[in-house]
């Protein structure tokens, strides 16, 4: 498998994806904003839909597409503050709209390879802009990760305490906007926002501490984009749809473990009695 | 250390306050009093810079301020944080921070020992009853040894145990001249306090405790 150029830039990109993903992603699971991640999958297949139509790069337009849907989103979760998912599903709905219809009129295999994905057919720009993407992620979350932790756990209180909530939450959204479309083109815009949610989901249910939940994340996350891709390579499956596969049955094993953990606390108590 | 002239707010969702004047100056110990929906949490929102006055203007003093929220926040059922993470929480302000240091380290565990949480340190805090859930946001609140202490009815899911070291500990602060601003619906809280305002209807009005006391005895009834 490692003998093809292809494969090896694909693990990499894989590795890269798996730390950067969960990372952006926990902080939409910890403010049960999960579908947002949805919602900016969509959108940047209509960005996607738009650069084809209009024969500009579709990455650029994808990225472009999620950053504005974000500002969309923010807009309208402050005029509609009670009610904060409608606005996340009126941008998804424009999204799929936009697509749906512009996807006509674009070459279907070109639109396919970002909603399915197309890991191992990555150009070297996506790499640079993976690698790039990663190190911002990872550098903004060690420097900002508590400062993202406070305003996430209590959003006021954080402000009382004068930590930058809006700059950040901003910085954020930017760095899940690009994110989204980038990863679209790579595992697809109909997985993507799956392995921003399911990996911290696993990682949720050994109840662990903040920190510890987020390296948890980061390390499913790897493993099953590794895995999946691997996986997907062997058993000559579509890479996008068998790393989100993989990370569904995980979800179920940890299911399982955490099941059992309980059982085995709750007898340990008993005896105990 | 909080000055507010002739504030109004009135919005129906978000609450109401009429021309309000208020004052507390450094190491005081203000009581506020009043039924709920009466404008006490519009009031700690001005106060706390969380609202913009419609009208009138809000000095509040460059000071270190800890604010104890009423509930448990909707992230306590279920957040996953251990007690020693959100007490470090209270550390964290407007500057970037890589790690806690050594002496923000001890000083964690010198105020969980303090509250008598120390030994729930690794427990999450989804994991603890009312009574600790609410130490551990005191810890929270005195971590970085604040000047002004805002508290908004903080006794939410409390036991009777953890009332009464809560009191002790508000009366102890006030007695190191750490500036105390006290929402509470419960008079006998705030027999220590300097001065008691009274907000019902979106009006605030000094009063003696004494009448704070029949009024909400009058209120409850």
């Amino acid at each position: 498998m490692l003998q093809y150029d292809f494969m090896r830039i694909a693990l990499i990109v894989a590795i890269l994806l798996g730390v950067a993903l969960p990372l952006v992603g926990s902080t939409i699971v910890h403010k049960r904003l999960s579908s947002s991640g949805d919602a900016l999958a969509h959108s940047s297949l209509a960005g996607v839909a738009i650069g084809l139509v209009a024969g500009l790069n579709p990455l650029w337009t994808a990225v472009i597409a999620c950053v504005v849907s974000f500002l969309i989103i923010e807009l309208l979760r402050k005029r509609f503050s009670k009610y904060s998912e409608v606005g996340i599903v009126v941008v998804l709905s424009a999204a799929i709209g936009i697509a749906g219809i512009l996807s006509r009129y674009a070459s279907s295999s070109n639109f396919d390879s970002y909603l399915f994905g197309s890991i191992v057919l990555i150009s070297n720009l996506e790499l640079v802009l993976t690698v790039v993407l990663t190190s911002v992620i990872v550098a903004f979350t060690l420097l900002f990760g508590h400062q993202i932790f406070s305003g996430v756990y209590s959003e006021n209180e954080a402000k009382v305490r004068k930590v930058p909530t809006r700059v950040l939450n901003f910085a954020h959204s930017l760095l899940l906007s690009l994110t989204v479309a980038l990863g679209a083109k790579v595992v697809g815009s109909l997985v993507i926002s799956s392995m921003l949610v399911l990996p911290m989901a696993v990682a949720l249910q050994f109840k662990k501490g903040y920190w510890m939940t987020l390296l948890l994340s980061v390390a499913i996350s790897v493993a099953t984009m590794v895995g999946g891709l691997i996986a997907s390579y062997y058993l000559d499956f579509p890479p996008g749809a068998t790393i989100v596969s993989l990370a569904v049955a995980v979800l179920l094993l940890s299911f399982l473990i955490r099941g059992l953990m309980s059982i085995a606390s709750k007898n340990k108590a008993e005896k105990a009695k | 250390m909080i000055e507010l002239e002739n504030v109004t707010f009135n919005f129906s969702d978000k609450g109401i306050l009429r021309d309000a004047c208020f004052h507390m100056d450094d190491g005081e110990f203000i009581g506020i009093l009043g039924p709920n929906g009466g404008g006490k949490s519009t009031f700690l929102n001005l106060v706390l810079g969380l609202l913009k006055p419609q009208k009138g203007s809000i000095k509040v003093s460059d000071a270190n301020i800890s604010y104890i929220s009423q509930t448990t926040s909707l992230n306590d059922s279920s957040f996953p944080a251990t007690v020693e993470e959100v007490v470090g929480l209270g550390l964290i302000g407007n500057k970037p921070k890589l790690f806690l240091s050594k002496a923000e380290k001890s000083r964690i565990k010198e105020v969980l020992i303090e509250l008598g949480i120390y030994e729930l340190r690794k427990k999450l805090v989804s994991e603890l009853s009312g009574g600790q859930a609410q130490r551990v946001k005191v810890a929270k609140a005195l971590v970085n040894n604040p000047s002004l202490v805002i508290l908004d009815e903080p006794d939410s899911g409390m036991d009777e145990a953890s009332h009464h070291a809560l009191i002790h500990i508000v009366n102890d602060l006030h007695k190191k001249k750490v500036s105390i601003l006290f929402v509470s619906h419960h008079p006998h809280d705030l027999e220590e306090a300097d001065r008691v305002y009274f907000i019902e209807g979106g009006n605030i009005s000094e009063h003696e405790i004494h009448e704070c006391q029949e009024h909400h005895h009058h209120v409850a009834i």
